[in-house]
């Protein structure tokens, strides 16, 4: 009796076993994604923008500043972005004891590093870091200058102008900023510069005052804001 | 590294706007003032004389001169100079008056394109008048925008 049991019980455990083998080669197989390799954001292609606050800069700096800057980057390596920017700027300092303007044009290079990454392809921000060189040509005049002693009488004032001036100027800088996809293929950001000039125009009297793509160049470092929109033109490059 | 940059993006962007209703102001040039010290020939006298002082040919308010210094007890006086190439000053030290003429050569400085121009000095020569004053040193010509004694008034103690 006791070898009947156990004969049963085995044939029992057999068919229970077989039977949920059976069920698991019954369902369907889900579909593999394929792993992605690594999580960093691509772009393909190159990105070519404008810088929009240009116009504006009046709002963080002193002085009538505007111009146009046209930028490009693309991806070189994973995070790795070089970058170049060209642009023409003018400055007008209107008072009443002087009267300065300054005209140029400017380039800057550089790169900048994406801190981000992302698990989606689809996500395309980035937070960067970025460092840059700048060269700018430009051409500057004080159109009229007025010293006054208000102790002495009031017709103790000097007045005088300096003739137009030509110079260039050579800077080093560092940044920080946001590119996020507004619309596919279209991006918008911003970024702070830290820039420290290196070469700020060989001139005695006036002084170079202000460095297209720069600012303000009397101090030695400056800080400057960036706002842009750009459009990525999708393309391969190499065999990424 | 978790992310949200278009928040961020907008964020700042009202920053910015914020910062457009800022005025914009800018700095004066700085001031150019000579030092002058008064010094009793006598080096026992210790007091300080009481002076007066005025720029000769500045007119005031109804038509008086206009004081720098009205009766004040005081070793060290600060004058300003004319952008001409002279600037004269009328001292009453002790109740009794003399004019020192300092003659100056002027250098435009350029301070910033944001303050403008101002000038410094170079004293080249002084004329003075001794009814109280002895002598008259100069023991540093150049005048600029840092204070410096430029001048040292010796006073006779004829009182």
């Amino acid at each position: 009796m006791k070898i009947l049991k156990y004969i049963l019980t085995t044939i029992i455990s057999i068919l229970l076993l077989c039977s949920t083998e059976y069920a698991r080669g019954q369902q369907p197989q889900k579909e593999k994604k394929p792993q992605r390799t690594d999580n960093f954001i691509h772009m393909e292609g190159i990105r070519i923008g404008t810088n929009l606050s240009m116009p504006f800069q009046s709002f963080w700096t002193k002085g009538d500043r505007y111009g146009v800057e046209a930028n490009v980057d693309f991806e070189l390596k994973p995070n790795l972005y070089p970058v170049a920017e060209i642009g023409w700027e003018k400055m007008k300092m209107d008072q009443d004891y002087v009267k300065y303007n300054s005209s140029g044009s400017y380039l800057r290079i550089g790169l900048n590093y994406n801190l981000l990454e992302s698990e989606s392809k689809k996500e395309k921000d980035i937070l960067y870091i970025g460092c840059r060189y700048g060269l700018s040509y430009a051409t500057q005049q004080i159109e009229s200058y007025t010293v006054n002693n208000s102790y002495w009488n009031v017709e103790n004032v000097v007045s005088g102008s300096f003739p137009s001036q030509n110079y260039h100027c050579q800077w080093i800088g560092l940044l920080l900023g946001l590119k996020g996809e507004i619309a596919k293929n279209f991006y918008m950001g911003w970024a702070i510069h830290y820039k420290v000039a290196v070469l700020k125009g060989n001139l005695d009297m006036p002084i170079a005052s202000f460095a297209p793509g720069y600012g303000n160049i009397e101090k030695g470092s400056a800080f400057d804001f960036t706002y842009s929109i750009a459009y990525n033109i999708p393309f391969r490059i190499g065999t990424r | 590294m978790n992310h949200s940059p278009l928040k961020i993006f907008f964020i700042i962007v009202a920053a910015f706007s914020i910062l457009n209703g800022c005025d914009e102001t800018f700095d004066l040039p700085p001031s150019v003032y000579s030092g002058i010290k008064f010094s009793y020939s006598d080096s026992s006298k210790t007091t300080s004389p009481i002076i007066s002082a005025y720029g000769l040919g500045v007119v005031g308010i109804n038509g008086a001169d206009s004081l720098l210094y009205d009766s004040v007890s005081t070793n060290e006086i600060s004058v300003t100079f004319s952008l001409n190439d002279s600037s004269a000053f009328v001292f009453t030290i002790d109740s009794l008056t003399d004019t020192l003429t300092v003659y100056h050569t002027n250098t435009l400085i350029e301070e910033s394109i944001e303050s403008g121009f101002y000038y410094e000095y170079e004293i080249t020569s002084i004329n003075f008048t001794t009814n109280r004053i002895d002598s008259v040193a100069i023991p540093d010509s150049t005048v600029t925008s840092v204070w410096n004694e430029n001048l040292e008034i010796y006073i006779n103690n004829n009182n």
